[in-house]
């Protein structure tokens, strides 16, 4: 299933602490209140992330979500990776290796897992 | 053994991990005790006649190098002079012995030294260098067995900082022998030590009481009811595991270390004063001065926020200060409660809150279709 809708990917900046992160929030507050945002949030940059910056990408998540759109994360630098793990909230958002493979990921219906789950079926 | 003396070598070298703070491995707690005190216990097991550490000064001053060594002597050596007080040490340890044990402290042995001692007899040997592995892949130990009588030949040794030394037939130590040995060259290793330890691979004794079969615990440690243990794990002295916490596969809370409520801790190492805040998954991982070394990423990476991992202050006065902070914070509410009026909010579950998230972005201007009520678990097949 295709789309037309643009997906934005939007570079989260290297500290992510309770100033940064509230700033980081005002930026993209404008992109979640259109009418379906599809987001994806690069993390290849972050190298300080806080508690107060795992909340907004929640709560971005939580805005997207609400108007019918999505929020994924894509190159997670090894400090954000561990530190989503720490606080369990890995699981909460869908993670590509890459923001091109986050963005090709909105363009099909299926989330990768299935769909790599049918290509595994059909190749056995 | 009472004519074989020991010569143990402690230089203060490249740091270990950042996880470890400026500690050489062998002053990291392993399930409460240091491997050079372990190594020393080993040794005065055996009945030697002498054992001496040889310390750099800014090491041998340290309270954990003094605590370390009960029943050896400690030498502090100036700096940069490290090898040739140990030269010097083995001229007078050669005066009333036989033969002098040389270890330079970068690795956990657990050896047969009445087997090392038979070799080196057996084979004529004026200096015994320790392999350890198979006959096909073995790797060098920086431990030799040397004759009083050869002052040249331990010269040439410690001169060369151990880089070359005149051998004979070496000794290989092997695991067959019921021999363990563990390099403590990377943080894994280190883990590595304490689950072998917990798993019994090897011989080291955890530093407490066995309360149930694998479980063991300082008797001063603090473990909630409501905590869930899974053997085999250890708990250090004055350690303190909140409720609703999980410790499990092979896990070391080391002491003064404290896992908060509804962390789960599995086959992690909690170095001593480290504080762990609520709700966190803490796998695979050594965690410690404020740093996190992750096993299966490979990545050491500093944690800032002291709501996720903060140190537990490692003197006595200033911890009471703190606990006196933190009760004098707590009377108010207290009295609150006792008057009737609303508690305050309990004690977190987790860092991150969940609830005041999702709430805060709510829009109350758009009108949206009922969510189902389980969002997380909508979410939870993304990317598993």
């Amino acid at each position: 299933m295709e789309t037309s809708r643009p997906v934005l990917v939007k570079r989260v900046p290297e500290h992510m602490n309770q100033r940064e992160a509230q700033r980081f929030l005002a930026d993209v507050r404008p992109l979640l209140t259109a009418d379906r945002p599809q987001l994806v949030f690069d993390l290849s940059q972050v190298r300080q992330l806080d508690v107060a910056g795992i909340e907004v990408l929640m709560q971005c998540m939580s805005m997207a979500m609400r108007k019918d759109g999505d929020l994924k994360l894509a190159s997670l630098s090894d400090h954000a990776a561990v530190v989503l793990e720490l606080t369990r909230t890995d699981r909460l958002f869908e993670i590509y290796d890459t923001s091109t493979d986050a963005a090709r990921s909105y363009s099909s219906f299926l989330p990768n897992t299935l769909r790599r789950q049918n290509q595994m079926r059909l190749a056995a | 053994m009472k004519f074989v003396k020991a010569i143990l070598l402690l230089e203060s070298g490249k740091t270990f991990s950042k996880t470890t703070g400026d500690m050489p491995a062998v002053l990291v707690d392993v399930l409460g005790k240091t491997t050079l005190a372990r190594t020393v216990e080993n040794l005065s097991r055996l009945g030697l006649g002498d054992i001496t550490v040889v310390a750099e000064k800014p090491l041998a001053d340290s309270r954990v190098v003094r605590e370390s060594v009960p029943g050896a002597n400690l030498l502090a050596a100036p700096n940069d002079q490290l090898w040739r007080a140990a030269e010097q040490q083995f001229e007078s340890a050669a005066e009333d012995s036989t033969h002098i044990l040389i270890v330079r402290l970068n690795a956990y042995a657990e050896l047969d030294f009445e087997e090392l001692l038979e070799h080196h007899r057996s084979q004529g040997n004026k200096v015994t260098r320790v392999f350890f592995g198979s006959p096909e892949n073995q790797r060098a130990l920086d431990i030799f067995l040397v004759n009083s009588s050869r002052r040249n030949d331990a010269a040439f040794l410690l001169r060369s900082e151990m880089e070359n030394a005149r051998t004979g037939t070496p000794f290989l130590a092997t695991a067959e022998k019921k021999e363990y040995v563990n390099f403590l060259q990377h943080e894994a290793d280190l883990r590595q030590l304490a689950s072998d330890a917990l798993h019994r691979v090897c011989k080291m004794q955890p530093a407490g009481t066995e309360l149930r079969p694998g479980i063991w615990a300082a008797t001063d440690s603090h473990i909630d009811k409501r905590a869930r243990l899974v053997a085999p794990i250890f708990i250090g002295s004055r350690a303190r595991i909140c409720p609703g916490a999980v410790v499990t596969r092979g896990s070391s809370i080391e002491r003064h270390s404290v896992v908060g409520n509804k962390t789960v801790v599995e086959n992690g190492t909690i170095l001593p004063y480290t504080n762990l805040g609520p709700g966190l998954d803490v796998s695979h991982s050594l965690v410690g001065a404020r740093h996190i070394f992750n096993l299966q990423r490979n990545v050491c990476t500093p944690i800032q926020d002291p709501k996720l991992l903060s140190e537990v202050p490692a003197s006595a006065g200033a911890r009471t200060l703190f606990s006196m902070a933190k009760l004098l914070i707590r009377i108010p509410g207290q009295i609150w409660r006792g008057k009737g009026v609303p508690a305050p909010a309990p004690v977190a579950e987790s860092t991150v809150s969940y609830k005041e998230v999702f709430d805060s972005a709510q829009n109350p201007q758009v009108e949206m279709p009922k969510a189902p009520p389980a969002l997380a678990a909508m979410r939870r097949y993304g990317n598993q």
